[in-house]
């Protein structure tokens, strides 16, 4: 569960009052909002780079406000995908893992199964350069959850892909969430991605967030169930 | 980029013949030394036993010099270049400073600091600094760390903070994402300021002349060489110790090209 | 980073042994005037072979060595090329032996291609003349008092192209034949090819003399007195060889 009560922070002369919005464990919420309302913000909160003024941040009920980024075991994709330049895919997704220890056949094997299910095997031995907008946001996405985080944010992951690129990570984005069951909270200002991928719709205006509905209206109970398939 | 479109000829020209001009005077500048060169001066500076000690001291020192200016640039350029902190603006100003005094100053600066009661109590009880080997060391890391601090604060500014941050979010503590993340792809410019602390330190005499002295079979690097063979009349002996420099610094500069070719382009 | 860290530790290891002093005593540390470089290069080999004590020696400017010397208050021997910079150490300096006299001359480029014979060709429209500093070179002092002598210095500093710091510098710059004219110790100008002295009797009267000083600053000033005591001695038969003036010739 995101769960954010009356957070402020300011960031020069730009600042946010009072957010307060819930997404339940296991849906995938959607923000919207117009470009600078600060949705990047919020996600930057959120996974603990911006420090918040007042307020409180709880993620799966524990509160993170006083949490190093490396303690909140979020997944984190930017924007811009933020893909390091100096090292392969496949050392990229495993970086998480091997800052936690893991054995290696459990790197591995968890490297296979990402790699799977976001389609992106045939890049695990290239690097940053050369990949497309679509293949940088699908292995932000692996490395994001490739140490089993309970919450993902994302940040207009759809915004710079062509149609047919977009149309390969909406099934990206579906498998994620049938198979890790994982909590995400999804930036976009189009309503289009809001309307296929969201459980939980929420709309940031004027500095305040909003729920709008939920399309699908899916039983969250299903949704948890399903979830734990990749857990680690 | 091709230099073909005829539109923009004029532009391409120009852009070509300044550039062509300005290698064309550094070359010019190196025949003009070999035609005050002799071969006999070459062989008698290089079978002399003080100028071989001078050019070992000098690649020992410069290299030394090279890794301790690094150290303080790497660190100093990172912490300039990300963080907000009270009194960033004067130290940024302050490290800039050795780039802007003269040569002579600085080696007044550091014999005279020397001189104070604190100079003197280090000089008492750890080592002697002035006027040995320590000196020359020093008086070049002071020059060469300020050229690497500007040459890293470019590289650092140029790499996106957004990869250290996502690296945070990934579970690694800063210094961490630094080591994993943004060392690695500051590598050519890491390079570039080695290269250049390395040839500032190499070509440095001013403050080494004052704070470390011109001592023969001591404190003797390639710089005090020419200038004690030009002191003495000897031009012939103090051209081939500077094509001996040139030819150093050549070869160094075509390691670190090589270096910085296999690091990886962004 | 490691790896940088073990090649600092190899380089600091090859300067402590690149500074590790000789066995026995410690070395005498002289400062002395560039000009008087090649003989004394000789002479503390000569000593060291004869004698066992090691000289460490640092040439520069004359006017350079007792800047350093102040504030250093360092070393055992002071030898500059005029005697006037013993009297600017004043009490640094505890004793002084004279050594060799520098005398003055003109110079110019081998074979003399402007015809240069005199003081008075220095304010000449086609000489191209430089001197050395008069207020840091003892040449360059020596020079304006010479030509002061002679009415000549008001004329000569308007046509002067370029000071420079010291005797060797001018030297180098009429070597190069970036001037053609200027004034020298006789000694530099006999120990570079290039160069052709012409002599003037304005010049021939006026002389430096050279002495070595005892620093107050010395740990070992009975060895430094031995060295100076040789260096005005035994050892004046060098001087002669590269060429100096003794003492007691005209």
């Amino acid at each position: 569960m995101i769960r954010l009560d009356s957070v402020s922070l300011t960031r020069g002369s730009f600042s946010l009052r009072e957010i307060t919005l819930t997404v339940p464990s296991g849906a995938y919420g959607v923000l919207m909002g117009s470009t600078a309302s600060g949705k990047t913000t919020i996600l930057e909160a959120i996974c603990g780079l911006r420090s918040i003024s007042s307020g409180k941040i709880r993620l799966d009920g524990r509160s993170v406000d006083l949490e190093d980024p490396a303690k909140r075991g979020v997944g984190f994709v930017p924007q811009d995908a933020a893909i390091f330049p100096t090292m392969t895919v496949r050392r990229q997704i495993e970086l998480p893992m091997r800052v936690r220890h893991w054995r290696r056949a459990r790197v591995r094997e968890r490297v296979e199964r990402l790699a799977d299910m976001l389609a992106i095997e045939h890049l695990l031995g290239r690097r940053a350069r050369g990949l497309s907008g679509g293949e940088r946001q699908r292995v932000a996405l692996a490395r994001a959850l490739s140490f089993g985080p309970t919450v993902l944010l994302l940040d207009e992951p759809m915004s710079a892909l062509d149609d047919d690129t977009r149309e390969q990570l909406y099934g990206s984005l579906e498998a994620v969430r049938e198979e890790t069951g994982v909590t995400a909270l999804h930036v976009t200002h189009s309503a289009n991605e809001a309307a296929r991928l969201g459980d939980v719709i929420l709309r940031l205006e004027d500095g305040h967030v909003r729920r709008v509905g939920s399309p699908h209206e899916r039983p969250l109970g299903s949704v948890q169930s399903i979830a734990r398939g990749i857990d680690a | 980029m091709t230099l073909s479109r005829p539109r923009d000829g004029l532009f391409h020209l120009s852009i070509m013949s300044l550039a062509l001009a300005y290698a064309l005077l550094v070359l010019l500048l190196l025949g003009a030394m070999a035609l005050r060169t002799d071969l006999a001066s070459i062989s008698s500076i290089l079978s002399d036993q003080a100028i071989r000690r001078a050019t070992l001291l000098s690649l020992t020192t410069s290299t030394l010099s090279m890794v301790i200016a690094l150290w303080i640039a790497v660190p100093t350029a990172y912490l300039l270049s990300r963080y907000e902190f009270f009194g960033r603006r004067l130290v940024d100003a302050l490290v800039d400073v050795p780039i802007a005094l003269p040569p002579l100053v600085v080696g007044l600066g550091l014999l005279i600091l020397f001189r104070t009661p604190a100079g003197a109590f280090f000089e008492s009880r750890l080592f002697a600094v002035s006027y040995e080997i320590p000196a020359i060391v020093l008086a070049q890391v002071v020059v060469a760390t300020a050229f690497a601090i500007r040459t890293m604060r470019a590289t650092f500014d140029q790499i996106d903070p957004r990869h250290e941050d996502v690296a945070r979010t990934l579970g690694m503590s800063r210094g961490r994402a630094f080591r994993t993340i943004t060392l690695p792809e500051a590598r050519k410019g890491v390079v570039a300021a080695g290269t250049i602390a390395w040839a500032r330190s190499l070509g440095e005499f001013g403050p080494i002349l004052v704070f470390a002295g011109a001592t023969r079979m001591k404190t003797e690097v390639l710089p005090t060489t020419i200038y004690l063979e030009l002191s003495t009349g000897e031009l012939g002996r103090a051209m081939g110790v500077a094509v001996l420099m040139v030819a150093l610094a050549l070869a160094a500069l075509i390691v670190a090209k090589l270096c910085g070719a296999t690091g990886v382009s962004r | 980073m490691l790896a940088s860290l073990l090649i600092a530790a190899g380089l600091v290891v090859a300067l402590v042994a690149m500074a590790s002093p000789a066995k026995g005593d410690p070395p005498l540390r002289l400062r002395c005037a560039a000009v008087l470089r090649p003989a004394m290069e000789q002479i503390t080999r000569d000593y060291e072979r004869e004698r066992g004590v090691q000289i460490l020696a640092q040439y520069g400017g004359s006017g350079h060595l007792l800047g350093g010397l102040q504030i250093s208050h360092h070393g055992d021997l002071f030898m500059p090329a005029d005697e006037s910079y013993l009297d600017a150490a004043g009490e640094l300096v505890v004793q002084r032996t004279p050594v060799v006299m520098l005398r003055s001359v003109l110079a110019v480029a081998r074979g003399n291609p402007l015809g240069v014979s005199s003081l008075a060709d220095l304010s000449r429209p086609d000489v191209r003349v430089g001197l050395a500093d008069p207020d840091g070179a003892s040449i360059g002092k020596l020079s304006r008092e010479a030509l002061q002598d002679e009415g000549l210095w008001e004329h000569t500093l308007r046509a002067v192209l370029v000071f420079k710091p010291t005797v060797s510098e001018i030297a180098a710059d009429l070597a190069i034949g970036a001037i053609d004219a200027t004034i020298l110790w006789n000694q530099t100008a006999a120990s570079i090819d290039a160069i052709e002295a012409v002599s003037d009797p304005a010049l021939s009267r006026r002389r430096g003399v050279v002495s070595i000083g005892l620093l107050r600053a010395s740990t070992r000033p009975e060895e430094a007195k031995l060295f100076a005591a040789y260096v005005a001695g035994p050892a004046r038969i060098r001087f002669e060889e590269f060429g100096y003036t003794l003492g007691g010739d005209p």
